[in-house]
């Protein structure tokens, strides 16, 4: 009882260790687990996370590996998202997983690593660009541009002014622009969508590798603008899909694109794979 | 195991029923109060149906009930509690199963044990004997004429060669079927796979060509076929083609009770409804004959693509119990390229 090995379906019990609102409908989690040692992932994976009597809903492991705990991100769209943001510290959740694939990360060594994040979006890439930044040493240039519709959606905060003050980090914080060209008073970024950016700073092909999530438009039009206008091969863009899920398992036949399961070959694609789906999307 | 044939005489179909209830869990076709014929557990042969027509709902739920608690939860005291299903108690035979229903549970294993072993589904399929009665004549919507997969995986297959019913055996839960009333079943000693082949050319359930796996090159060009939207629009998103489908086997989770007490539940859902791919801030599947395009690709292409056979038996009950006629065939041939032009039954019957 209680194996995932076994009983694929019966959760590990997490306590909620911490609650940190991040903005007004998101909000994260620490988990901590009183019957053994935190499940160990990797950057880019994801759980079924649920509340008893409420349900399940697919989260991504929004923490480093490395870490001692645990963290989900979680904005507040739904019934089971409902109910999380009404947990307390100590509350117990459920939890099956991590599921799914991660990051090539030893094949990103070496190389400059361009991130682009939008909204909740920047909840896969955080774990990813903690591990990165703890092992600098790997890769050549990091660059971080992150979007958010207002400056009050921009998840992760604390750590947006922590990275802004490295100097072995180039970040670029954009608010979606009300009205193109007029800056928002009093906000320290640029007001542009990202290909705008992109095209502005054009940063260079070579030996980069883009690793982006965000809203599906937001993907589609990095991807475009790095395909079309500035040479990206699609074999230099990476993202993490987000389809719903049910089982994690490959089983219960929700998220399929085509005959790829993005809950077992994703959810981490690059763009060459993605562009030989159906054009489902 | 290499097929094994015996020799079943009529007048002892009803001993082997009655006897086989002693150690099995047996399920049968029988007619419900409404005079319906359904998969259910007659306790006496009186009641059984033991004919080859087909009933509206399939076998599959005794391998995947339309609802079972994965997960049983209960509070005490401060802590939560959470164990998984039972295992069932007894082993279940299903006593002259249609072969369409039969081939499916084959089908549907493929995705419960790859990768990740589905221990609720494979618990129960490790515990179920197919004793299958292959049809006498053909149905009229079935096209497993036209589907190449055959008796695979099926542990016994009884055929009608009027005097007696012709035994193939095929797995050992087959042949522990017939070792265990033995004293019922005479050895084979004529040439038995001619004698199916015959049988079956009588049927009308030998194979045809073209099969419509042939079709899976052409489909895979037409995803963007525009006539998608004209021949699968009708379609109103009811489900009941997954439902009565022996092979279609999505499924949704869902919690019953309270905080404190309840169950997680593994539910039958269906890909042709709108909120199947819902998400907070999008709809993939947008449009209905988006949803209906995946069935039918999910069947004839994707499935193939991953497991081998098709995700499909040719029982024909989605062409017979669907409200607006889409017929499936129709549409596979025509998307396939086996057809040049587009079938008229989408929009007015067969």
């Amino acid at each position: 009882m209680g194996n995932n090995s076994e009983r694929l379906y019966v959760p590990r019990l997490a306590r909620v260790a911490a609650v940190v609102d991040e903005t007004p409908t998101i909000k994260t989690f620490r988990l901590a687990f009183d019957d053994g040692p935190r499940p160990d992932f990797k950057c880019g994976q994801f759980g079924e996370f649920g509340i008893f009597g409420v349900g399940e809903a697919t989260f991504c492991f929004a923490s480093p590996p490395d870490r001692e705990y645990l963290e989900i991100t979680v904005k507040n769209v739904g019934k089971v998202t409902r109910a999380f943001h009404n947990l307390n510290e100590g509350d117990v959740i459920t939890l099956r997983g991590p599921y799914g694939n991660w990051f090539p990360y030893d094949d990103l060594k070496g190389k400059k690593l361009l991130f682009i994040g939008g909204g909740i979006g920047q909840a896969p890439l955080r774990g990813l660009l903690w591990t990165c930044l703890e092992n600098r040493g790997d890769f050549e240039q990091l660059d971080l541009i992150y979007a958010a519709r207002e400056e009050c959606e921009l998840v992760y905060e604390r750590e947006l002014v922590e990275f802004e003050g490295r100097d072995d980090l180039a970040v670029t914080l954009a608010l979606d622009p009300v009205c193109p060209g007029e800056p928002i008073p009093g906000w320290r970024g640029r007001t542009s969508f990202v290909p705008p950016i992109l095209e502005e700073e054009r940063p260079s092909p070579e030996d980069r590798v883009v690793i982006t999530c965000g809203p599906p438009i937001m993907i589609k039009l990095v991807a475009k603008s790095l395909l079309e206008k500035l040479d990206y091969a699609p074999g230099q863009i990476w993202t993490t899909l987000e389809m719903k899920m049910k089982c994690g398992l490959g089983k219960c036949g929700r998220c399929n694109i085509g005959s790829v399961y993005v809950c077992k070959d994703g959810p981490v694609f690059n763009y060459e794979q993605i562009l030989s789906f159906p054009k489902e999307f | 195991m290499a097929a094994e044939y015996y020799r079943l005489s009529k007048d002892k179909v009803a001993e082997l029923f009655e006897r086989a209830r002693a150690d099995y869990d047996v399920v049968a076709k029988t007619r419900d109060a409404n005079g319906n014929l359904v998969y259910g557990r007659p306790v006496s042969f009186d009641d059984v149906a033991f004919v080859d027509e087909q009933p509206p709902m399939s076998a599959k739920a005794f391998a995947l009930p339309q609802t079972e608690a994965l997960v049983r939860y209960e509070r005490e005291n401060d802590k939560i509690r959470a164990e998984g299903p039972e295992a069932p108690t007894r082993d279940i035979l299903i006593f002259g199963v249609n072969m369409c229903d039969a081939t499916a549970f084959d089908i549907i294993d493929r995705v419960f044990r790859w990768d990740y072993l589905d221990d609720p589904y494979l618990g129960r399929r490790a515990q179920t004997t197919q004793f299958a009665l292959a049809c006498a004549s053909i149905q009229q919507d079935c096209f497993c004429d036209r589907i190449s997969y055959d008796e695979d995986g099926v542990d016994a297959v009884a055929y009608d060669l009027e005097g007696s019913y012709l035994i193939k055996v095929q797995t050992e839960k087959g042949r522990t079927l017939v070792e265990r009333y033995k004293d019922l079943f005479a050895t084979e000693d004529g040439d038995a796979e001619s004698s199916i082949k015959a049988f079956k050319e009588k049927a009308g359930t030998a194979k045809k060509e073209p099969m419509l796996e042939s079709a899976k090159p052409a489909l895979e060009k037409a995803f963007e076929h525009a006539d998608w939207e004209i021949l699968a629009s009708t379609c109103i998103g009811c489900g009941v083609c997954t439902y009565v489908c022996p092979t279609c086997h999505c499924f949704d989770i869902q919690d019953e009770g309270g905080s404190s007490r309840g169950r997680r539940l593994r539910v039958w859902d269906h890909c042709t409804g709108r909120t199947f791919t819902a998400m907070a801030a999008e709809q993939p599947r947008d449009r209905q004959y988006k949803r209906y395009r995946q069935r039918l690709l999910h069947k004839f292409w994707y499935y193939p693509e991953r497991f081998g056979p098709l995700l499909c038996t040719g029982c024909g009950r989605c062409i017979t119990h669907c409200p607006v006629k889409i017929n499936i065939r129709e549409l596979v041939e025509y998307f396939g390229g086996l057809k040049d032009t587009p079938p008229g039954g989408a929009r007015h019957g067969k």
